[in-house]
Formats: C-alpha cells, structure tokens, sequence
C-alpha cells in the first residue's frame, strides 16, 4: 500500500537511475517504471498515470517524441521533463509541465511530483472561478440593481465565489513560482 | 489583494495619487485615442529615475509611439519591448536588439509569459521591482473570446502581484462590451479612467483612498 493514491511513471533508459527514482518514491505512490519511449507511451495507455516523470534524452524515442505522442493521443498527464543542464523557459512552451535537473536527493523528486498534483488542483480552482466570474458579469450587466437582490441564484453565485476565492487562497493566485505560471498559460491556450 | 511589503512606485508625476503599492496591477480605460497608451508609457518612463525595470507588450506594433513618449520623458531609459502584433516589424530605430523580443501572436499566451520571463531573468536583481504595460486587452479580444482573455489577465496579474511589480494594462471601452469589462475590472486593483473633453485630457482614479473625487486635467 502507498501513503497516496497518485501514479507515477519514471520514463529512463539507464535501469539504475530508474530503479534510484522508484526507491525514491514507491512509498508514497503507486510507481511504474519504463526503460524506453515506446514502452511509456504503453502504460501511459493502460494505466491512469498522474505525473510523467521523464527523461530527455533517451534512445530510440527521445523525451521531446514521448511528450509529443501524449499531446497527440490526449493522455491525461503532467510531465516533468528530467534533464542534465538547466533548460530555457521554453521548455514550458513546448509542453512540458515542469523541468527537474538530475534529482539527487529523494526529497527533490517527491517535491516535483506534488508540486505537480497541487498544480492539477489549483487550475480547476482557476478554470471555475473565471466561469463564475463570467456568470455574475452576465447577470449583473442584464438586471438590475433590485433584481439582483432579489435573486437566489445572484446570491449563491456570490457565496460560491467567495468559496472558490478562498480554496484558492490569495498566495496560490500570487503565482510565485515561474514554471506554474507558464504552464497554467499554456493550460488557458489548449483548453477546448 | 495587494501584497504585503513597504515600497511603493512613484506615479505622482502622472497620476493624482502619490505613489503605488508594489504588485498593484492598473486597468487605464477610455475611448479609442484618448490616450491610454501615452499615460501607459508615461507610467513606464519613472522606472529609471525610481531604480526600476519596464517593460512594454504591445499587441499593436507600437512600440515606437511608446518609446517616443519614453524618451521625452526619461532619455532612453532602460525600457525592454515585447510585440506580439505579429506584423513582423523588427525594433523601433536605433533601439538596442537585446531589449526587444518578438511573440507571434496575441493569442500566443504562453509566449508572452515566456517573454515576460526572459525579460526578468535579464533585469535580474538589477532592478528593485518593474513597471510592466500591457497594451491593449482591446486587441487581445480580437484573438481570443472574452473568458480565455480573463483567465490570461488572471495568471498575468497574478504572476505581476507575485513579483512586487507595478502593471498597467490597457483597454478601449468603447469597443469592449459592459459586461466584458465588468468581468475584467475583478482583477484589478484600480482603474484609471480618462476622457478628452475639448481637447482637454481628464483622469479619474478608481480604487486608491488618495485619489480625488473629480476629474483631474492630465498635464
């Protein structure tokens, strides 16, 4: 049994290195391993995988053909990018979720992993407080003041959204952290 | 919604409130022309002599109206330019090549976030906190419905409070619809209205105790 009902599948072609990461984590979450692209793209077919850990360059299907392959088949996944040197921040731009450089403490890659499930959480959170803000803007452009007072449905919208203002919490929206913020853009450009 | 902390940016040779609070992201509305993207770059231009970054993202391919503005009011400063117009056109005249970035498209969200970060990697520590414009949400909307605009807007500004900057986003209310720029307005801090009566340009501030009631001549 793991602490988390999250999975987890470590993309890396040298079986050390992916037997080091899976030491690192199996205790806390359901953990695969995949030794080549080919493979992943197999369990990322089978299983609900939560976040791809995965490595950029591998034989045979590099990193950048993995994560291309999962955009094309509409896998559901975040995908941190493992690589030797510190990426551009285009690394976001292409679609990656996140970048971890050579992890070398287990403490490091459980930190990119729940960064990422979190991240999951507070888009949702986003995605909905923009629909109701678009809602009360709907309805505050159409009625008046009075009607507006008078409206249930006016004033659970209110409530909901001092709900999901708070859910959020002002700290999570201030976007601290640089990748979250480039791929919550990018979540915003891909959204159907 | 303001973060914490002491420093204030200087916008009192522009505006009628002294200063604002770092990560206070401005919304400037009025009708097409008034002059929102002038009192932007106005805003801008006190970066240099406050210690400041600034930054312009013009959706519009005018980043030589705001330079020229710039310029009369600080020298060259130290103003990085961002066009996501996509018109192709490279930087304004005699305007350094490693200030100026281009983004495809207004739509391209992730471009301009990407830019953004460029630009503050660059400035580094250099700078205490940046002036960042946005101009104009107006053409934004040509590219993108209103509701993926606001979540963009969302994220900006957020990111913008994150870092202690001071933002200015610009928007034609004419063009733009009631309930659009209700929706928008929830984002924002203050907003800055300006109007042109008899050729005489007119702000009013929204949002900041010091502000005055009335309409104040914008010099």
């Amino acid at each position: 049994m793991t602490e988390d009902e999250s999975t987890v599948l470590i993309v890396e072609d040298d079986e050390d290195v992916a037997e080091t990461f899976r030491r690192w984590i199996e205790d806390i979450y359901e953990t695969h391993v995949a030794l080549r692209g080919s493979e992943a793209l197999e369990l990322l077919e089978n299983l609900d995988i939560d976040v791809v850990l995965l490595d950029r360059l591998m034989p045979g299907m590099s990193g950048e053909e993995v994560l291309e392959e999962i955009k094309e088949r509409g896998l559901d996944t975040r995908v941190a990018v493992v690589t030797a040197v510190e990426p551009d921040f285009d690394i976001i731009g292409m679609g990656f979720d996140e970048y971890i450089t050579k992890p070398s403490s287990p403490g490091e890659l459980r930190d990119t992993v729940e960064k990422l499930l979190r991240r999951d959480e507070r888009e949702e959170g986003r995605r909905e407080y923009a629909s109701l803000r678009a809602k009360q803007a709907a309805l505050e452009s159409s009625k008046s003041k009075k009607e507006l007072d008078e409206s249930q449905e006016y004033d659970e919208l209110l409530d909901r959204i001092d709900e999901v203002t708070d859910d959020l919490d002002i700290a999570e929206r201030e976007l601290v952290d640089e990748t979250e913020f480039l791929s919550s853009l990018r979540e915003i450009e891909e959204d159907e | 919604m303001m973060s914490e902390g002491g420093r204030t940016y200087d916008v009192g040779d522009v505006l009628p409130v002294s200063g604002l609070e770092a990560g206070t992201n401005v919304l400037v509305t009025g009708p097409a022309r008034s002059g929102k993207t002038t009192l932007g770059a106005r805003i801008l231009a006190g970066a240099p002599r406050n210690g400041e970054g600034s930054l312009a993202i013009t959706t519009d391919g005018n980043g030589d109206d705001i330079l020229d503005v710039y310029r009369e009011h600080d020298g060259d400063g130290i103003l990085h330019l961002v066009d996501c117009s996509g018109s192709g056109v490279g930087p304004p005249s005699d305007f350094p090549s490693d200030r100026f970035q281009t983004v495809g498209s207004p739509s391209d969200m992730t471009g301009v976030g990407v830019a953004f970060e460029k630009y503050a990697k660059k400035i580094g520590d250099r700078v205490d906190g940046s002036r960042v414009m946005y101009d104009s949400l107006t053409t934004l909307l040509q590219y993108v419905e209103s509701k993926r605009a606001y979540r963009f807007i969302d994220v900006l500004t957020g990111r913008f409070r994150a870092e202690g900057d001071l933002s200015v986003f610009t928007v034609d209310d004419g063009t733009v619809d009631e309930r659009t720029s209700r929706m928008f307005m929830h984002e924002f801090d203050i907003e800055v209205k300006i109007r042109v009566e008899d050729d005489v340009r007119e702000v009013l501030v929204d949002g900041h105790p010091e502000a005055p009631d009335d309409w104040t001549r914008l010099d």
